[in-house]
């Protein structure tokens, strides 16, 4: 795989997050305007727990990884599109 | 008031317990509510629907849409607060229209207290109720003094704004009140932490020429209103960005304008770096995470921001203490890290 390709890929899966987001917490945003390292929790997008919740079953039906408790409860893991992202990928390529 | 320890023991402070900082540079102004919301709604590019004893970060953009000011604004007891960085006070004034507005930056100063422990020093001082400060929360812990939940370093943060006469005394009770050490940190041990968490400092990556949708600072923004500088944001969001700040981590320390490389080919630069915590600049589609770059012949690897795992994150005020800190764990498969030593 190209340096382009991995990297296309790679933003595809960011799209992705910040779709599933947008619909799932019908936030009153674009996908776009939700930047990648911006935080989502506290300042930032101020999201809540509630919301955590939500993403973390919606990052499951949308991407079919099973989130293990342990991780998913790892605030650094949902700081940001970007860090959901890595959790995604890691996730999927440990149930490969 | 000034720091004693050298810059990596100031940095251990801030992540593992409590510091004190003073500040001199922030401009510090006070609207009537109503008036100072009729002034600076056409000036701010941040939605203002902030609601009594709450803060909000915003931004003073150009007409270009770049940051001029870095802003946190609020409202207590009838009174618009605004703290500005990025521009002399002169200036901010003038770039406010705060021309009627007290200008409390003479007479009052901001002591910060910020770590992983600062909630436990603030109680100790104040009133253990204290602790359940919301984040960009305010209260008044005594007359004249003005107490907001905000920090720049990603650990627990609280700036305490008092008046010019009351500084010293309070710096003083704040040391003696400390049920533990606490180490005085200044600016540069603040922005080394600023950078390690990617907390925007506008006199960093804030004066590269970046608008603020390539700072990725769109979560700042209200899009839908008009104020200065929004349009030339919205025509650069309907064109589509060509550039983005993007986290890069290095093994060797790097310079500012390093070119950043892809397969022999320019897509960017370094804009800032600290031991091995890199802000870029890189171009689309390469300013993504998950990738290796080259600087300077060596590898570099985007990654996603920030670049610290903060023990804020896991130390509870309501279950820990510094006394009892090391029952702070990390969940498995984490580790402390910082990008010198923790």
């Amino acid at each position: 795989m190209t340096a382009l390709e991995r990297v296309q890929r790679r933003r595809q899966a960011v799209e992705d997050v910040q779709t599933l987001f947008v619909e799932h917490l019908m936030l009153d945003v674009e996908p776009q305007d939700l930047d990648p390292d911006a935080p989502l929790f506290g300042s930032g997008h101020a999201l809540d727990s509630i919301d955590a919740v939500e993403l973390v079953v919606a990052l499951e039906n949308r991407f079919g990884v099973r989130l293990q408790e342990s991780r998913v409860l790892s605030i650094p893991h949902l700081r940001t599109v970007n860090t959901v992202v890595d959790l995604v990928i890691a996730e999927t390529q440990e149930a490969a | 008031m000034k720091p004693t320890a050298d810059l990596t023991t100031q940095l251990r402070a801030l992540r593992n317990e409590v510091t004190l900082s003073w500040h001199d540079g922030l401009s510090l102004l006070r609207f009537d509510a109503n008036r100072g919301i009729e002034t600076l709604e056409p000036l701010i590019a941040t939605d203002l629907g902030i609601r009594e004893s709450q803060f909000r970060q915003a931004l003073r953009l150009d007409d270009q849409g770049r940051p001029l000011a870095d802003l946190l604004i609020g409202f207590f007891r009838g009174t618009l607060h605004v703290f500005g960085t990025g521009l002399e006070h002169a200036a901010m004034a003038e770039a406010l229209s705060a021309q009627d507005a007290v200008q409390a930056h003479d007479d009052h100063v901001v002591i910060s207290i910020d770590g992983p422990f600062a909630w436990e020093l603030l109680g100790a001082w104040d009133t253990p109720s204290a602790i359940g400060l919301p984040y960009l929360g305010a209260y008044s812990p005594r007359e004249g003094v003005l107490a907001v939940r905000a920090g720049r370093t990603g650990e627990y943060g609280y700036m305490l704004v008092v008046p010019r006469a009351q500084a010293e005394g309070i710096w003083n009770e704040l040391l003696a009140a400390s049920p533990m050490p606490v180490t005085v940190v200044g600016k540069e041990t603040l922005e080394r932490a600023s950078l390690e968490n990617w907390v925007f400092e506008i006199d960093r990556e804030g004066r590269s020429g970046l608008d603020a949708l390539e700072l990725q600072l769109t979560w700042r923004l209200d899009l839908h209103k008009d104020a200065v500088g929004l349009d030339a944001i919205r025509a650069h969001r309907d064109a589509g960005l060509r550039r983005r700040i993007t986290a890069l981590r290095s093994g060797k320390p790097l310079a500012s304008g390093a070119r950043v490389l892809c397969e022999g080919q320019e897509i960017g630069q370094v804009l800032a770096a600290a031991e091995t915590a890199v802000l870029s600049v890189l171009d689309t589609p390469w300013a993504e995470a998950g990738m290796t770059y080259t600087v300077d012949g060596e590898p570099v690897h985007s990654q996603s921001a920030p670049f610290v795992v903060n023990r804020s994150l896991f130390v509870n005020p309501q279950r820990h203490s510094w006394a009892g800190r090391d029952e702070v764990e990390l969940p498995e498969g984490l580790q402390w890290q910082n990008t010198t030593s923790s």
